[in-house]
């Protein structure tokens, strides 16, 4: 089969913020920058989907030290110190330079004395909001990387990192629209491929979001952090199946009155944090409602309630015309009534965030040189829960430190070619599934199987039975399954079933490692609840589950103490 | 509820012309067109080819035409009879899906000065705070390319005119001072304020308010102003 090479100083992979600031910083020092994407618009991602909420320190009396104890905290302390106190510091500049890349900041939203809100785990408001949502950013960077001349390449599906004698060179993977197989060869790489929110039944992700490049580092021999740390939000819509999984916002968006009930009419958030209660961090009330639903307290449509009527009336101003979007949303499920607070709404959690993935270092340097990761697919900002509004100012601050680190490390290497076998194995792979259209399984069905694997076993709650029989679960899809995916199109152009078949053997690799660090951690911390280890246990879990791929694939485990 | 789809094919490495191919499937009275089509391609024909990305009134990406009106699957509620077929006036890659990409690089080859910022690129641009809510809305654009393809100007003049899309890009630059917008200003006066993009808009902008009145006093004696 025959490949094209492209060649560049700096391959930047990933469709949204975190991709878009890497590439904008690289070339703001000159060098060639390509930037391919699986998805169409140049800045998308979970970018696109947000909210738009960006946390930084405005307040006269807040402090980066008071964010840094605060993001410390809400993350267990598994957190990357240095990282998080980068994210910190560097999170107010951040969030002004984007006017240097032609955004203009909502300025009706920057005045510190109207930020009012306090996030869940916040010591202080910190929330810039902006009525555009994710959707001002996106389209502001978009214009930057025109104008900054970096070669965009949309739907691009990367399958595979390249290296040569340990260093990282490029990523093959092919075209989507002419399904040409391309190879982009390059003196540094930027994974910045975001989340694995389509792993989950439900979730508040793109169904683009498979965590491609948590596998994909993983075969490259890159070492993981924090799988077992997956985010879920407590407030999302619950039907219809279009609207399945949106999130709505925590209890905190409705102002110190709102509360939540189970069917039975129970106000159940008194057993699971009896001081905070509905204002507990998400990862608590998740669970809560997660178990609530599980155990069969759920309303008749599998969901719980939230009771908004005592809201505040400035938080309810504040809302429609800040998050329009999920205000027009709130009208077409619920009905006018229920949007505008004076009415109960049906809600269920909904996966939303990864704290876990690649390990970087300060200068957002890979266990691999020459590789390089940013944003959702990096791990160790967070630790075992983020903060709101954090995930956006952690693309900001450090999308462009990644972009200052690669541009230095392609300053001083030379541009190494990528083997030629390892990349014609690679899409012989490729071209063995993709001519194969009888007798075997659809992506889609093993992308369902996935699914409904995480959702059930590795959601909000887990316990040893129920993980090891995910890890059975996801064996038997890795070992009979992926062997035989077989298309039901032959087609070459746009052949939307090659992208799947490429993305679940992808998935079911970053599926089994989530499953594997969460047996590992026999604790409950942030996001990951063991129901056989409720507490958590800070003398001997106070350590980070690093893996890494071993001989023959298996997966080596270790452990490295927190904050070290 | 029972739904028929007739859906516009087209191939270009099988097909001379383009066709349609009708499926029936069983929807709830709530589903989206997206959704309907999803299930199409699930169950019925895996060659189908669409663009969706975020699926929830986000990204724009699935903008297309049903029953001749131009619309976002995602937002749009089936009904048990729906034509669905491409945004019209746009290169076609296959069955719905357009080049965006070719669509936006057009307009930037015809105003080639979208791309040049004046000002320094470390130094804020500066906007007037009184035009703070109208350059929030001139942001709050999806670029689904719907008002592109339903602009008549542009179906005519497809090699001179940078569409609706292009307006509302050079008022931004306009607002904020940049770029050499005003030597483009004058490409505004192709606009005939038909008023088909803004009723098209899924994002209900209007054009005509915050975009295409202001660029054309820029063209009255007196009001352009110098920089």
């Amino acid at each position: 089969m025959k490949f094209e090479i492209l060649t560049s100083d700096i391959l930047i992979i990933g469709g949204g913020g975190a991709a878009a600031m890497a590439a904008l910083a690289a070339r703001r020092g000159g060098a060639k920058v390509t930037l391919i994407s699986k998805e169409n618009t140049f800045v998308g991602g979970a970018t696109i989907m947000s909210a738009g909420g960006t946390c930084a320190v405005f307040k006269p009396d807040d402090s980066p030290e008071i964010f840094y104890n605060d993001i410390m905290r809400g993350g267990g302390y598994l957190n990357n110190p240095r990282l998080t106190r980068i994210l910190a510091e560097k999170s107010t500049k951040a969030v002004l330079k984007l006017e240097d890349y032609g955004f203009i900041l909502d300025k009706k939203s920057l005045d510190p004395a109207l930020m009012t809100k306090k996030g869940e785990g916040h010591s202080w408001p910190r929330g810039y909001l902006d009525r555009r949502e994710g959707l001002g950013f996106c389209h502001a960077l978009s214009k930057a990387l025109i104008r900054s001349e970096v070669a965009f390449h949309p739907e691009i599906v990367a399958c595979k990192l390249l290296s040569n004698h340990g260093q990282a060179v490029g990523a093959m993977g092919f075209s989507l629209v002419t399904g040409e197989y391309l190879v982009f060869n390059a003196k540094a790489v930027v994974l910045a491929t975001g989340g694995l929110g389509a792993l989950y039944k439900i979730t508040t992700n793109s169904r683009s979001l498979t965590g491609d490049g948590y596998a994909m580092a993983w075969d490259a021999g890159a070492e993981l952090l924090d799988m077992e740390m997956v985010q879920f939000l407590p407030i999302a819509f619950p039907y219809p199946k279009s609207r399945e999984g949106l999130n709505i916002g925590m209890c905190s968006h409705f102002g110190p009155g709102a509360k939540l009930y189970n069917g039975l009419g129970e106000r159940y958030m008194e057993k699971y944090d009896p001081e905070r209660k509905e204002f507990a961090t998400r990862d608590i009330v998740s669970r809560a409602n997660f178990t609530e639903i599980k155990e069969g307290r759920g309303t008749k449509n599998g969901a719980i309630v939230v009771d908004p009527r005592e809201h505040d009336p400035n938080f309810l101003k504040r809302f429609q015309s800040f998050h329009p979007h999920i205000y027009s949303m709130f009208k077409e499920v619920f009905g006018e009534r229920a949007a505008n607070w004076l009415e109960t709404f049906e809600a269920i959690p909904s996966q939303h965030f990864f704290m876990g993935g690649v390990r970087i270092n300060e200068h957002c340097e890979t266990s691999i040189p020459g590789l390089f990761a940013v944003g959702e697919v990096a791990g160790g900002v967070h630790g075992a829960n983020r903060l709101s509004g954090c995930a956006l100012t952690e693309v900001f601050v450090f999308g462009d430190m990644v972009g200052e680190s690669a541009l230095l490390w392609a300053e001083k290497e030379k541009l190494v070619p990528p083997v030629v076998s390892e990349v014609q194995e690679a899409i012989d792979q490729l071209e063995g599934v993709f001519s194969r259209h009888q007798g075997g399984v659809r992506p889609l069905e093993v992308k369902q199987a996935i699914e409904n694997i995480m959702w059930d076993h590795l959601g909000p709650s887990r316990d040893e039975e129920g993980i090891k029989k995910a890890l059975a679960g996801l064996k038997n899809i890795q070992e009979s399954d992926l062997p035989r995916l077989a298309l039901g199109s032959h087609q070459t152009i746009y052949n939307r079933e090659r992208m799947e078949a490429a993305e679940v053997s992808l998935m079911v690799k970053t599926a089994l490692l989530i499953a594997h660090a969460a047996l590992s951690r026999t604790e409950s911390r942030g996001s990951h609840y063991r129901t056989d280890f409720p507490l958590p246990d800070d003398t001997q879990w106070l350590r980070n589950i690093v893996l890494r791929k071993g001989t023959s694939g298996k997966v080596d485990i270790s452990y490295r103490q927190a904050g070290a | 509820m029972r739904v028929k789809l007739s859906i516009y094919r087209f191939n270009p490495d099988s097909n001379e012309k383009p066709g349609y191919d009708t499926f029936e499937i069983d929807a709830e009275a709530g589903e989206t067109v997206l959704t309907a089509l999803i299930k199409v391609y699930e169950t019925f024909d895996s060659s189908l080819s669409f663009r969706f990305a975020c699926g929830k009134v986000k990204c724009g990406e699935c903008a297309m035409m049903v029953n001749k009106s131009p619309c976002l699957a995602c937002n749009k509620r089936i009904e048990p009879e729906m034509i669905i077929e491409p945004l019209p006036n746009l290169p076609i890659i296959k069955d719905l899906v357009i080049d965006r990409n070719k669509a936006i690089n057009t307009i930037f080859e015809l105003a080639p000065s979208l791309l040049k910022f004046t000002n320094a690129l470390d130094e804020a641009m500066a906007l007037d705070p009184q035009n703070m809510d109208t350059y929030v809305k001139l942001t709050s654009c999806f670029e689904c390319l719907i008002c592109q393809s339903v602009c008549p100007v542009l179906k005519k003049k497809s090699d001179q005119f940078i569409g609706p899309l292009g307006l509302l890009w050079l008022e931004q630059m306009s607002l904020t001072n940049t770029g050499n917008w005003i030597e483009m200003s004058d490409v505004a006066q192709m606009c005939t304020s038909c008023g088909k993009c803004w009723k098209a808009c899924p994002s209900e902008i209007d054009f005509l308010e915050v975009a295409i009145t202001d660029l054309l006093n820029k063209q009255l004696p007196g009001k352009n102003p110098k920089k």
